[in-house]
């Protein structure tokens, strides 16, 4: 039986299609990122650009063998890493009710960089140029069942970009802000 | 002129003490060494790590830990062979008393006879490769599990613990073995998920110094994991059995028939397109025949998110216009000498 009442609440019904969207956002729109998590030599930023086969091929596709790939849709797993690479996780960090219509999001960033592989030969770290990269690319960006994300602390002081993760692998989780969760 | 004769004399005359010594010592071994009750014959493998066993008649003697001087049991043997240049050493497989048992030391250096310390196998590594081959080796695992507490009140959820020790021949199967690897053991209505730590395989021991594929015993350090009856074939104890690999199962057998499609992978990405060619096939030839394609009744992909066409007798193709994960779409492949259904991943962005 329908309930019109409970039918206006928010079912935050696109949650579990965020990471998907922001990392498909990532391949139509960014380049020189998917460079820094494919190749590990310090000439990473300088390669050919990535065709959308390749960067969707970084993706984890839920194979048995997580480290064959790059970018995952959540915070961690448990398989360790024996190889000197550049990782990204996209995944949404705190999910807030507004009211019961409405809702905001927080949506995480995390690029860790292996030490050895994380200076390149412009004398940028993959890290920071990483970092620096996902804002350009999606700060102010309009994401399908997110609505438009932003990286402005006036708006929310959760927006920033933290060091995270211990070494040999550390990294930064950069934080972005939408407040178009409803349906 | 002395020595006249001496250089025209028998060349047995002119063996160094220690070849002599060696030669006696054959001939004792080979005079008394079937005068004992633990003459046993046993299966080896007639080379090393080619899986064919021949039998061989050896001394099977209980193995005697060289720091202690105590028996070990029944699950160590120390093997002699009569010939002193019998080629054995760490690695090597045998098989008798129903077990397989893998040679873990050896006295070649140091020791005239040729002798082995074997170890019995009591479990076996199964496990599939990336395209679908099944492998299985016979391993020996340490008898203790380190370790074996659950982790609470650091983690939540609470998680299995234990490390375990796994020894194996090493050879072209088991050095596809990598880190993060799982594999199963116990019985059959009772699985035990471990999994390979990182650098949990030690293949670096080599049998000579430089040369780093002589390495001839792995040594298998794995953690505690989690058994999963979707994933895995529980029953016949092979992780991730179940796993998709994204491609086409191997083409099904009608009569001496097989219908093989080209290409086998299963995934099309969004706004893509695949032509696909299906064949029959003989052992590895192709035979002639025709199909006639068609969406298969029962199919639940909406239309608009595909657009299918038939391109003839032996191909068709298929265009992602929009993902959709919830079903397959599934495309029947119907010829005169047998049919085969296809199900194709409609995905995203990857």
């Amino acid at each position: 039986m329908t309930d019109s009442r409970q039918d206006e609440y928010n079912k935050f019904s696109t949650l579990s299609t965020l990471s998907y969207k922001c990392i498909e956002y990532l391949i139509d729109n960014e380049e020189i990122l998917w460079k820094l998590l494919k190749y590990n030599d310090a000439d990473a930023w300088q390669e050919d650009d990535l065709t959308s086969a390749e960067k969707a091929a970084l993706v984890y596709d839920g194979s048995p063998n997580q480290t064959d790939f790059r970018v995952f849709m959540d915070v961690g797993a448990d398989d360790s890493w024996a190889d000197e690479v550049c990782l990204l996780r996209v995944s949404p960090i705190t999910v807030i009710p507004t009211n019961y219509v409405n809702g905001i999001i927080t949506m995480g960033f995390e690029i860790y960089c292996h030490y050895r592989s994380n200076h390149l030969s412009n004398y940028k770290t993959k890290i920071d140029y990483g970092t620096q990269r996902i804002i350009e690319t999606m700060n102010g960006a309009e994401i399908s069942g997110l609505g438009r994300l932003v990286f402005d602390s006036r708006i929310s002081p959760v927006c920033k970009s933290v060091v995270v993760g211990t070494i040999p692998f550390k990294g930064r989780a950069t934080i972005f802000y939408s407040h178009g969760l409803g349906a | 002129m002395p020595y006249r004769y001496l250089a025209s004399a028998s060349p047995i005359y002119f063996k160094s003490p220690k070849e002599t010594w060696i030669d006696s010592y054959q001939a004792l071994l080979d005079d008394q060494f079937e005068n004992a009750a633990t003459l046993e014959t046993i299966q080896e493998e007639t080379s090393f790590s080619s899986g064919s066993l021949s039998y061989v008649t050896v001394r099977l003697n209980n193995a005697i830990n060289s720091e202690t001087g105590q028996k070990m049991g029944g699950d160590f043997k120390h093997i002699m062979f009569q010939d002193l240049t019998h080629s054995t050493g760490i690695g090597f497989k045998y098989y008798f008393s129903d077990n397989y048992w893998v040679t873990i030391n050896t006295q070649r250096a140091d020791n005239l006879t040729a002798t082995a310390t074997i170890r019995r196998c009591n479990a076996t590594l199964r496990w599939m490769g990336e395209t679908g081959i099944l492998y299985s080796e016979p391993c020996a695992i340490d008898y203790e599990v380190a370790r074996p507490r659950d982790e609470v009140g650091s983690k939540y959820p609470v998680t299995p613990q234990g490390y375990i020790d796994v020894y194996a021949q090493l050879n072209d199967n088991t050095n596809l073995i990598k880190g993060n690897q799982r594999f199963l053991f116990g019985t059959p209505t009772n699985r035990i998920a471990y999994k390979v730590f990182g650098n949990g395989v030690r293949n670096f021991l080599n049998e000579e110094t430089e040369d780093d594929e002589s390495s001839a015993l792995v040594r298998l350090t794995m953690g505690g994991d989690f058994a999963d009856e979707n994933t895995d074939d529980i029953a016949n104890g092979i992780a991730d059995y179940n796993w998709d690999f994204g491609t086409l199962n191997s083409g099904s057998a009608v009569g001496s028939l097989y219908v093989v499609v080209d290409p086998s992978e299963s995934k099309i990405i969004e706004s893509g397109s695949a032509a696909y060619s299906v064949y029959y096939y003989s052992g590895s030839v192709v035979q002639s025949g025709s199909f006639v394609f068609s969406v298969n009744v029962g199919n639940v992909v909406p239309a608009a998110n595909y657009t299918f066409a038939s391109l003839g007798a032996n191909s068709f193709s298929v265009v992602n216009n929009e993902q959709y994960l919830e079903d397959t779409l599934d495309i029947l492949c119907s010829g005169s000498s047998g049919s085969r259904l296809l199900n194709l991943q409609l995905r995203g962005a990857w």
